[in-house]
């Protein structure tokens, strides 16, 4: 293998929650070490493909090729990622957790306390990304791993996909809240997804239904387990 | 306009989504379905084949369709049966007027297809009196409301909603008793079976080289509504031909199972009127079922949807509705998530049969895109990849809820769907 130039893609998502999904993706790859180009500010252009805007979509990927030739680009958004993953090319993407598990982590400085279930974003699921987060998350020390009796292919949805959060917010809530409700496995404090889409719609129904359940990315946990958080 | 049917729509899915009957209906329709099927799909491992040969077939006919369209008119004719090809709705009230008219007591057993034709309206106009006779699609007949299931029409309605009604008409005070309401139906329709004049139905299955209907149900009502009145009609779109009696036989099957039954207790196959040739072999038509048997082929837009490259497998759908029960928005909502066809798939079928375009958008629109209908689909239906090629259609007549509208223009602005907050460098 040649030269590999790292861009960091963090999506529209992470820049507009930056203090509470940017910032904690930095500081990971702060610690990691690596060198990497940032591509902050800019947007994968699925909220147009979803839209069905396709040529203001097009335009964008023309826009952002530029900028992604010949680089590895690691996000931690599962929608850029898919969005990479099927109608980009001339590159390479990973997910945040493929690109950590990539670097051959096998031990984690930090114990992370918790009792978390795995929830599968569509995005990944439909890229067959299933097994590298829950690896990352099994290797954490004091944290034990549960799954939603529906899982991997099978997983349901937590409603914040589509765009549908956009135009009928309650209802992709209420998803969330149906889903925790009648799915949620017993003795589990966290449902911790790698999509900030999956992370936002959780965490609004946990706080408007006043849930006794934690919502994090992957992102906080790893950044836990590695001591910058 | 279309920002007060937006605005209209989103009321319903929020107030249905607020419902707790709905709710409490869905879940537990939604748990034992799953079992169900799951048991199904266990036991009868060989569906798996199946299903794939049943999507081969689909692709061959509707590749094939008008040669498909005539070969069944043929058979049907030879059947000793009227056969009508109705291009459009209104062709389709026509033949119906000619072939029904006026005055006349009709039971009807539950057809979507006649929804489309929003029949029973029609029908009634006509000072016909329609009788509803699968127990689902009589509840909502007598509630005057819309189906929200294809398989389960009064899914929304608890038990205690169905006792109140049958009350009033019986007159009697029932009680919340599902076996007792169901023999209250069973008692109600008795006599209107057989002093029907004529019984409609829809059709699981034509064959094209037999010209046969295949009925699928477990309650026997279209047994009655096919055989005890002198005139049977039948309403069935184009997509419900298959070339041969063993691939209606094959749909039986993936149909069920996916629809969580072992075997439906009644599949019916039809090949024209009841006849006799037992006194001086002189045939007779009409002894004891139907003396007349009409079918009409409804096209309805569907002879171009066959074309579409894309488009075409929304008509490979065989209405198990496992699709509904996996849709994380269906769950929530039930049928109002949907027009005359529900949920994702609907919103194709509600652009391109029904032609319905303002909800056509706000139903694509309500899809997560999570996927998992094209994951639990038999006949492999991509939902999410028609849906987002249909969101581009609608974008192309400016059909777009207002969000979106936002999300599109501060994208091409900002550089993010959020606006200001974190502009292109």
């Amino acid at each position: 293998m040649g030269f590999e130039m790292f861009a960091v893609f963090p999506g529209c998502t992470l820049e507009k929650y930056s203090s509470e999904l940017k910032e904690p993706l930095i500081k990971i790859l702060k610690y990691l070490g690596i060198e990497w180009i940032d591509l902050g500010g800019r947007c994968c252009g699925m909220p147009l493909l979803l839209s069905g805007d396709s040529e203001s979509f097009r335009e964008v990927i023309r826009s952002n090729t530029d900028y992604l030739r010949n680089v590895v680009v690691i996000t931690s958004c599962a929608g850029c990622f898919r969005v990479f993953r099927e109608y980009y090319s001339g590159f390479m993407v990973k997910h945040l957790s493929q690109f950590i598990l990539d670097l051959g982590f096998s031990s984690f400085p930090h114990k992370v306390d918790l009792r978390a279930v795995y929830h599968d974003p569509c995005e990944l699921i439909r890229c067959r990304v299933a097994e590298e987060p829950r690896e990352l998350l099994r290797r954490i020390p004091g944290l034990s791993l549960s799954e939603f009796k529906l899982n991997r292919e099978s997983s349901t949805c937590c409603g914040g996909g589509g765009l549908v959060k956009a135009i009928f917010p309650s209802l992709a809530v209420e998803v969330a809240y149906e889903k925790i409700l009648r799915e949620l496995p017993q003795d589990v404090d966290a449902i911790v997804s790698s999509c900030p889409f999956c992370y936002l719609n959780f965490k609004d129904a946990a706080s408007i239904y006043s849930l006794n359940i934690k919502v994090y990315d992957i992102i906080h946990i790893l950044g836990m387990a590695l001591g910058v958080l | 306009m279309f920002d007060n049917v937006f605005q209209t729509y989103k009321l319903r899915l929020y107030e249905a989504m607020d419902n707790s009957f709905i709710r409490a209906a869905l879940r537990r329709a939604v748990d034992s379905f799953r079992i169900n099927r799951d048991k199904a799909l266990k036991r009868y491992s060989d569906v798996e084949d199946k299903r794939l040969r049943l999507i081969e077939v689909k692709k061959h006919v509707l590749s094939n369709l008008e040669s498909y369209v005539k070969q069944t008119m043929e058979s049907i004719e030879s059947n000793n049966s009227y056969a009508y090809y109705a291009k459009s709705i209104n062709d389709a009230l026509k033949i119906i007027d000619e072939v029904i008219g006026s005055g006349k007591m009709i039971v009807k057993s539950k057809s979507i297809t006649s929804e489309e034709l929003n029949l029973n309206y029609n029908l009634k106009l006509k000072g016909n009196i329609v009788y509803e006779t699968d127990l689902g699609e009589l509840i909502i007949q007598l509630l005057d409301s819309k189906p929200m299931h294809i398989l389960s029409p009064a899914i929304h309605v608890p038990k205690e909603k169905v006792a109140e009604l049958f009350s009033k008409i019986s007159g009697e005070n029932l009680p919340p008793d599902i076996p007792k309401l169901t023999m209250f139906a069973r008692s109600f329709l008795r006599d209107k079976f057989f002093k029907a004049d004529i019984g409609i139905s829809g059709a699981n299955a034509i064959v094209a080289n037999t010209g046969s209907i295949v009925l699928i149900e477990n309650e026997g009502n279209a047994r009655y509504v096919s055989n005890t009145p002198p005139k049977y009609v039948v309403i069935a779109g184009l997509e419900k031909i298959l070339p041969t009696l063993i691939d209606a036989t094959i749909l039986v099957e993936v149909v069920s199972r996916y629809a969580s039954y072992y075997m439906p207790s009644f599949v019916s196959i039809i090949s024209g009127p009841s006849k006799t040739g037992d006194i001086e072999k002189t045939q007779v038509l009409g002894v004891h079922g139907p003396r007349e048997v009409h079918i009409i082929l409804l096209d309805n837009g569907r002879s171009e949807v066959a074309r579409d490259p894309l488009f075409s497998q929304a008509l490979y759908c065989i209405r198990c509705g496992a699709c509904l029960y996996e849709c994380p928005i269906y769950q929530l909502v039930a049928g109002n998530f949907g027009y005359t066809y529900f949920g994702g798939v609907g919103a194709i079928w509600t652009a391109f049969i029904d032609r319905e375009l303002h909800y056509a958008s706000l139903i694509a629109f309500t899809c997560t895109l999570c996927g998992r209908c094209k994951v639990k689909c038999p006949m492999n239906i991509d939902t999410p990849e028609m849906i987002l090629k249909l969101r581009e259609s609608i974008h192309s007549i400016k059909l777009i809820p207002e969000p979106i509208r936002q999300i599109i223009e501060n994208v091409k602005k900002y550089g993010s769907p959020y606006g200001l907050t974190n502009r292109f460098l």
